[in-house]
């Protein structure tokens, strides 16, 4: 355990030289904001929101924006600020929760193929290849179809499609990481193979993760929406793919219901996206001196 | 390793890759909480059907079977296309899915060859000048629809240009009693939103694949020597890069088919095309299993094909894959 | 003595990086004659691949020509416009380069890359051209040149590769051929066939050849004058006699000793390493490593002095014995 503890401090140390490469980059810092300023709103939400988020008011039903309803409201007259607001946190539960089974799942996974190689590497990554082709997303409509639609299962469900990507990623930085001299010098001098895996392949390995997983982020958002598009959701929380899907029945008569929803997705999942590329870039300082 | 054997191989893996999507198809409904009677009755308890019904039922579908024997006679049926009878529609299954396949290929094609073209011609305009306006431009553009659901674009898209502006049909397929030319025409009126919307996300992926491939070919060692021959600009571009950049895209374009198919789903349902995704929408709703796993199959079959093709093409295109 | 057909007056590269200003070259003059072969020799980070680069007008950014001038044939390279050094490339002046396999298109035959360049420079049609490659890829001695004229770079090997980019390069009959570390990549056997080759290139076809390698044996059996380069400046210049058997500086005299001979019992190196080319040491970039520097070299660089006939050192105080 310690092994990992050290390791970490050492990602730490270098993080403050990445840090200063990172808030070079403007967008990226916004970005940071963003999610944070969204997070807040997911956290805070019983105290921001003005309305119950499932309180109707059929008198007011499809009001424009305005001074009471600023974003408007829906076809039962639920507030549609109160719901983006409560949406927020379906996006962050479901965004972390998928990535971090991705990464438990992948990681594993990966750092079991890339190090040992051989008949384990071979199986675990023709599975990956059958992942890889298979319509995922189908598999996961099906599944919600038959195992019922409750966000936990949603999340399970995306995790479980989700990580042959993050796996194959770890395996091909193993790959190449353990061909380099400083592992084979680690080797040489009879490290044991947990240090080899910890102290010296992983922490090198986990930039280009990092990056993934924020982008693993925001798809996993997206996959969640488009599920609840389709009526697949948790019909029992407030998610954005829901409102969306909400919007589809009164059609063309309140162009505030999907706009809101649809855009804060975008935000949101742009953001992360945004953040990874900034992550990605202070990576790879030696490129921007071809600008 | 000539081409022929590529493809035979490809074929090869394929069929296999067929043979275990079937397998988990069979595994999730054994899987799923209940009785698969319940799923076939769709959801519908046993007790309100008559005892005999049950048993023919239970027969045909070989449930008093061993599962490795349910499991053969389950494949059996796929390749017979014995798909069963839809309980909504009350028709045989496989009949609804071919009626509706061709709409769906048609969307998907149209969206794919939007994203293609675009996206790839774009992305390698963006390389020849990397950072200027153009670039800058399009980069953020594909950014921005990166990360935006296009579904939801396409419900922006009905609202503006359909109901505001009432330029295009918001939803379905043909106007009602359109015959010969008006069909066509009115086909394609209904077309033209689905498909660029299917295909502006496409657009913004392939738009920067493209233009990180070429830049990364263009800092490659060969180009010197192109340069050392007296190229010009164009001669290094799209006679040396070009060709290089496109290549492994190939690859990816492949890996992305899945992601193409399930976008042709969402399209239909916000534009109710009436395609298999469609279909598949209306039957999860209504928990119409038999249809479900048809539709299930197709488009199983569908993405294989497509990854196996762009695997074929690119070992036909790539000279160190045959040699 | 009739014009050089190159003649590089104080040329000037550098590299604007995050870490500061890189002189890869900093004031290098020399000359080549009609049907010479000159050789380059220098470590890494001695800025011959840069000087032959910037003969080309190929330095990729971040780097810039600053100064200086390279005549050819009269005309002075570094005043031209980009479509007339366009024009120079591959016809008057051609390239090849160090590793075969990245600097050849993988996915082009190597019949259409070596056609590619007859085509643009001599305007012959593809039937024409073609039947030129075939007959350059016999001159460098490719065999069953008329069917490998349709094979991939990656079915040659190493050695053939390298004649393919020798092909390339001699396709259009130069004037002046840049050989960039055309053995490096080489096994000792194929190496010495491309000094054949390339020996007959110049007797033969009579084409002035610049070669560039950081292996003595190679210059030495080849060149015939011979630029001793150090962190972006010459150190000496002379005929391959003059520098291998009385070479007079330091530089030169260390470089030779570090050649493994049978019978020495340790290997002598020169004392100190090379320093980091942004932070070039004042005045002799040699100096910090020099056995006989004194106050004098750190404070001044040495002009180059012709110290014997054609034989010119860039140093204080040079090794006369």
């Amino acid at each position: 355990m310690s092994l990992l503890k050290e390791s970490l401090l050492e990602t730490l140390l270098s993080f403050k030289d990445f840090s200063r490469r990172f808030v070079r980059h403007k967008f990226a810092v916004l970005s940071v904001c963003i999610v944070f300023g969204l997070a807040l709103l997911a956290v805070f939400a019983d105290i921001i929101s003005p309305y119950p988020p499932l309180e109707q008011d059929l008198l007011h039903r499809y009001a424009a924006p305005n001074v009471l309803h600023l974003f408007g409201t829906d076809r039962f007259g639920r507030d549609i600020l109160s719901r983006i607001i409560y949406g927020a946190r379906t996006s962050f539960y479901v965004g972390f929760s998928v990535v971090a089974i991705c990464l438990l799942m992948g990681v594993t996974v990966g750092c079991v193929s890339g190090y040992f190689g051989g008949m384990p590497d071979e199986l675990l990554m023709r599975t990956v290849d059958v992942f890889l082709v298979l319509p995922t997303f189908f598999l996961v409509l099906v599944a919600v179809a038959l195992f019922g639609s409750s966000l936990f299962n949603v999340v399970i469900i995306i995790g479980v499609t989700s990580w042959p990507t993050i796996a194959r990623l770890i395996r091909a930085e193993f790959l190449s990481l353990r061909e380099r001299d400083f592992v084979k010098a680690a080797i040489v001098s009879r490290a044991s193979r947990s240090y080899i895996i910890f102290r010296e392949i992983l922490p090198n390995a986990m930039y280009s993760t990092v990056v993934q997983s924020t982008l693993e982020i925001g798809s996993a958002i997206l996959t969640e929406a488009a599920l609840s598009f389709l009526g697949l959701g948790d019909p029992r929380i407030v998610s954005w793919g829901q409102m969306l899907n909400d919007a589809m029945y009164g059609l063309g008569q309140a162009w505030w219901d999907p706009l809101f929803p649809g855009l804060f997705i975008g935000i949101l999942v742009l953001a992360f996206n945004v953040i990874g590329d900034g992550i990605n870039d202070a990576l790879n300082p030696y490129l921007r001196e071809l600008k | 390793m000539s081409l022929t054997s590529i493809i035979a191989k490809k074929a090869a893996v394929g069929f296999i890759l067929f043979i275990i999507t079937i397998a988990v198809n069979f595994t999730l409904i054994h899987l799923a909480p209940g009785d698969p009677i319940t799923y076939l009755l769709a959801g519908q308890t046993a007790e309100g059907f008559p005892r005999g019904y049950i048993d023919e039922i239970k027969a045909k579908y070989g449930l008093d079977q061993p599962i490795p024997i349910q499991f053969l006679a389950y494949t059996g049926q796929v390749f017979r296309g014995d798909f069963g009878d839809s309980f909504y529609h009350g028709k045989p299954v496989l009949d609804l899915v071919l009626e509706r396949l061709p709409n769906t290929l048609i969307l998907t094609g149209v969206g794919f060859a939007i994203s293609v073209t675009f996206g790839l011609l774009l992305g390698v305009r963006c390389a020849k000048k990397p950072y200027s306006k153009f670039d800058n431009f399009f980069s953020i553009f594909s950014l921005i629809f990166w990360s935006l659901p296009f579904f939801w674009v396409g419900i922006m898209f009905i609202i503006t240009f359909s109901i505001y502006y009432k330029l295009l049909p918001a939803q379905g397929m043909v106007d009602v009693g359109a015959q010969g030319f008006e069909y066509l025409a009115s086909y394609l009126r209904h077309l033209t939103l689905p498909a660029i919307t299917l295909g502006l996300g496409g657009i913004a992926i392939y738009l920067r694949l493209a233009r990180a491939s070429m830049l990364e070919q263009l800092n490659l060692d060969y180009i010197k020597t192109a340069w050392a021959k007296g190229c010009s600009f164009t001669e290094v571009f799209y006679g040396h890069a070009f060709k290089n950049a496109l290549l492994p895209l190939i690859t990816i374009i492949a890996l992305r088919m899945r992601f193409l198919i399930m976008g042709a789903l969402l399209v239909e349902t916000t534009f109710a095309w009436p395609g298999i995704g469609r279909l598949l929408y209306e039957s999860i709703r209504v928990r119409d299993y038999g249809l479900i796993q048809c539709i299930f199959i197709f488009y199983s079959i569908i993405t294989i094909v497509l990854s196996m093709a762009a695997d074929i093409a690119y070992a036909a295109v790539d000279p160190r894959l045959r040699k | 003595m009739k014009d050089p057909l190159l003649r590089v007056e104080n040329l000037q590269t550098s590299f604007e990086l995050h870490a500061g200003t890189l002189n890869a070259v900093d004031g290098v003059s020399f000359q080549a004659n009609k049907g010479e072969i000159i050789g380059l020799i220098g470590e890494s980070g001695s800025g011959k691949s840069v000087t032959a680069l910037s003969i080309m007008r190929l330095v990729p950014l971040p780097g810039k020509i600053l100064g200086g001038h390279v005549y050819f044939e009269g005309i002075d390279l570094l005043r031209n416009s980009d479509d007339q050094m366009r024009k120079i490339r591959g016809s008057k002046i051609a390239m090849s380069f160090q590793d075969p396999m990245t600097y050849l298109n993988p996915v082009m035959t190597v019949g259409d890359q070596i056609a590619e360049s007859i085509i643009i420079n001599q305007g012959l049609d593809k039937t024409k051209a073609r039947q030129r490659a075939i007959e350059v890829m016999e001159t460098v001695k490719i065999p069953m040149s008329s069917e490998r004229v349709n094979d991939y770079p990656h079915q040659f090997s190493g050695g053939m590769r390298q004649r393919v980019l020798l092909a390339i390069a001699i396709s259009c009959h130069p004037k002046l051929l840049i050989a960039d570390e055309p053995t490096t990549a080489l096994d000792i056997i194929t190496q010495a066939e491309i000094i054949a080759l390339l020996k007959e290139l110049n007797t033969h076809q009579g084409i002035t050849t610049l070669i560039i390698s950081h292996n003595l044996g190679v210059i030495a059996k080849l060149a015939h004058t011979v630029v001793i380069m150090y962190l972006g400046m010459i150190m000496e210049i002379g005929t391959v006699e003059d520098v291998f058997k009385r070479s007079r500086h330091p530089y030169t005299k260390g470089l030779l000793e570090t050649v493994p001979r049978l019978g020495l019992e340790t290997l002598p190196t020169i004392k100190g390493e090379i320093p980091n080319p942004i932070n070039r040491p004042s005045g002799c970039p040699f100096n910090p490593r020099c056995p006989y520097a004194q106050g004098k070299c750190q404070a001044t660089k040495p002009p180059m002095l012709e110290i014997e006939k054609s034989h010119y050192v860039a140093c204080f105080f040079p090794i006369m014995t």
